[in-house]
């Protein structure tokens, strides 16, 4: 299985081969969400959270606190793509993955990035 | 007088020895198969016997010869009133399954119903193969199975296009699709997960009317076996009541000691002979037993011990510190000639004594009042018998008794006319 360390070198390098500026540990706090972000890009508002056991980060983010967000992306807010670790089958998998999702932001926004 | 032996010495010595005690623990399991393949033929044996000491107590099932020998035993559950009720009840009971199976429309028209299950199980299979081709190797897909538990394609599915499931679920349908898909004629999941939906549905009630063939078949197979079983039951009904009469009698007999045996069935020559030769393999059983237990078990349980000690004393003795270390050749002389010479020595009295105590056969020389020694008579006076404790006990309680002339006294008796009289007859003499 795939590290959390490695997993989230390979979503920034995707991410931000997609033109996006993803910075590491971003302290999130919006709207009752609270959490520290693994990639987040405070201008194009796209980001990502890889849930591990290992940093505990199943705790961070409260099932509620994922709705709020769900809603805010279903509006077309804000982005976070949401990884659950246990689901990570090689970095392969994870990288077309996370394209496939970046592919579907672009689409919400009208094929803007 | 011996030199000192050296550490080099002490190690190469512990090398031979460890090979060597490899090999006796090859042998002491083999030995150990071979004895407990002795003791089954001898159990076999003991059944053999017991059968016979029945055929001769019950050789039918006269009346008078019942009632005599229920008295005689006290054992009531065998006088002829007791046993012709329960031929009389095993009778009813045999006839009852028997007009069961008669009175059963399955077994009246048992040859048309088979024919027509025959049949009709053959047309469910011709309509059942190309629908389950359909679905067979799909549905033992763990990707279908579990995208088709978590709704993939349909409205229940609830994963999201922000969760990275959602785009495993996504990679797996495509797969999916592609190993099954063409055979199917189906470009995406939904419309695959429909025609395996179709076909499921079209084969449940096909399947379901082959499971009721399959039951009815067997129900008339199960009729059929009820009234062969009873018929032949009614047809042995006089062999299976002498059988069950004679292991009532067995089960009886076989808890007793010896002598009270004797004294209850030992009236005739023949029969005095049966008991001699249950006696003498009981004897046979035991000393067997006791023999394996001397001879294999407790050497080989100390062969670990030995292998132990030599790998520690070669690991030890192979330090540049210990090269110079010297050893007394008595105690070293003893570890590593001593010790394969006992077990030569061993081995050999294992071999002879097995060899006399599998066999033994004449037991018509044996006797079976309580205190007497089938080991005097099976190893003739020629074996060591002191670690058996029975044998011990023996020589304890009767000190007086020269075996050698008791064994003498037993062969020379011989003729199996007298064999009846070793019922009065102590230690065989």
């Amino acid at each position: 299985m795939l590290g959390e360390v490695e997993g989230c070198e390979i979503l920034h390098a995707v991410f931000q081969a997609r033109g996006y500026h993803t910075r590491a540990d971003v302290r999130f706090v919006e709207d009752g969400v609270e959490f520290d972000a693994d990639g987040w890009d405070q201008d194009a508002r796209v980001g990502f959270e890889y849930l591990s056991s290992e940093a505990a980060d199943h705790d961070d983010l409260s099932p509620d606190e994922l709705t709020r967000l769900a809603a805010r992306m279903d509006r077309g807010e804000l982005f976070f793509f949401i990884i659950d670790a246990a689901e990570v089958a090689d970095a392969e998998m994870l990288r077309w993955a996370a394209g496939r999702f970046l592919d579907e932001v672009a689409r919400r926004r009208g094929g803007a990035t | 007088v011996s030199r000192v032996w050296s550490a080099r010495q002490v190690i190469d010595a512990a090398r031979l020895d460890l090979a060597a005690v490899s090999t006796e623990s090859m042998w002491y399991d083999e030995r150990i198969r071979e004895h407990d393949s002795d003791v089954a033929a001898i159990d076999r044996r003991i059944g053999e016997a017991w059968d016979h000491l029945c055929a001769l107590l019950v050789p039918d099932l006269d009346a008078t010869r019942l009632d005599a020998l229920a008295s005689s035993l006290g054992l009531p559950m065998i006088n002829a009133a007791a046993v012709e009720a329960g031929t009389r009840s095993e009778v009813a009971r045999q006839q009852a399954l028997r007009a069961a199976a008669e009175a059963s429309p399955l077994y009246q028209n048992r040859e048309g119903l088979r024919n027509e299950c025959e049949i009709l199980l053959v047309e469910c299979d011709e309509l059942l193969a190309p629908l389950r081709a359909v679905f067979v190797a799909i549905v033992d897909d763990p990707r279908f199975i579990r995208l088709r538990a978590d709704g993939y394609g349909t409205t229940r599915y609830a994963g999201r296009f922000w969760m990275l499931s959602y785009y495993r679920d996504w990679k797996e349908a495509d797969e999916v699709v592609e190993a099954f898909g063409p055979e199917q004629r189906a470009d995406d999941f939904p419309t695959l997960l429909r025609k395996v939906d179709e076909a499921e549905s079209a084969a449940r009630p096909i399947q379901a009317e082959r499971d009721e063939l399959t039951t009815r078949a067997a129900q008339i197979q199960a009729l059929e076996d009820q009234y062969t079983d009873a018929t032949l039951a009614l047809e042995q009904m006089p062999q299976r009541r002498l059988t069950a009469v004679r292991g009532g009698v067995r089960g009886h007999l076989e808890p007793m000691a010896e002598d009270r045996l004797a004294s209850l069935v030992g009236g005739g020559h023949d029969v005095v002979v049966a008991l001699q030769r249950i006696a003498g393999l009981k004897a046979q059983r035991r000393y067997l037993i006791a023999t394996a237990q001397r001879y294999l078990l407790e050497p080989r349980s100390q062969l670990a011990t030995v292998a132990h000690r030599n790998r520690r004393d070669i690991e030890k003795l192979s330090r540049p510190k210990n090269a110079g270390k010297t050893f007394d050749p008595v105690k070293m002389d003893k570890r590593f000639t001593g010790r394969p010479a006992g077990f030569v020595k061993r081995s050999e009295r294992y071999g002879k004594t097995r060899e006399t105590l599998v066999g033994f056969d004449r037991y018509e020389r044996g006797s079976l009042v309580q205190d007497f020694l089938w080991w005097d008579l099976i190893s003739d006076g020629r074996l060591d018998g002191d670690f058996i404790p029975e044998v011990q006990l023996h020589r304890q309680l009767h000190p007086e008794v020269d075996h050698a002339v008791a064994v003498a006294a037993v062969a020379e008796r011989g003729d199996a006319s007298n064999a009846a009289d070793g019922l009065l007859m102590s230690d065989g003499s």
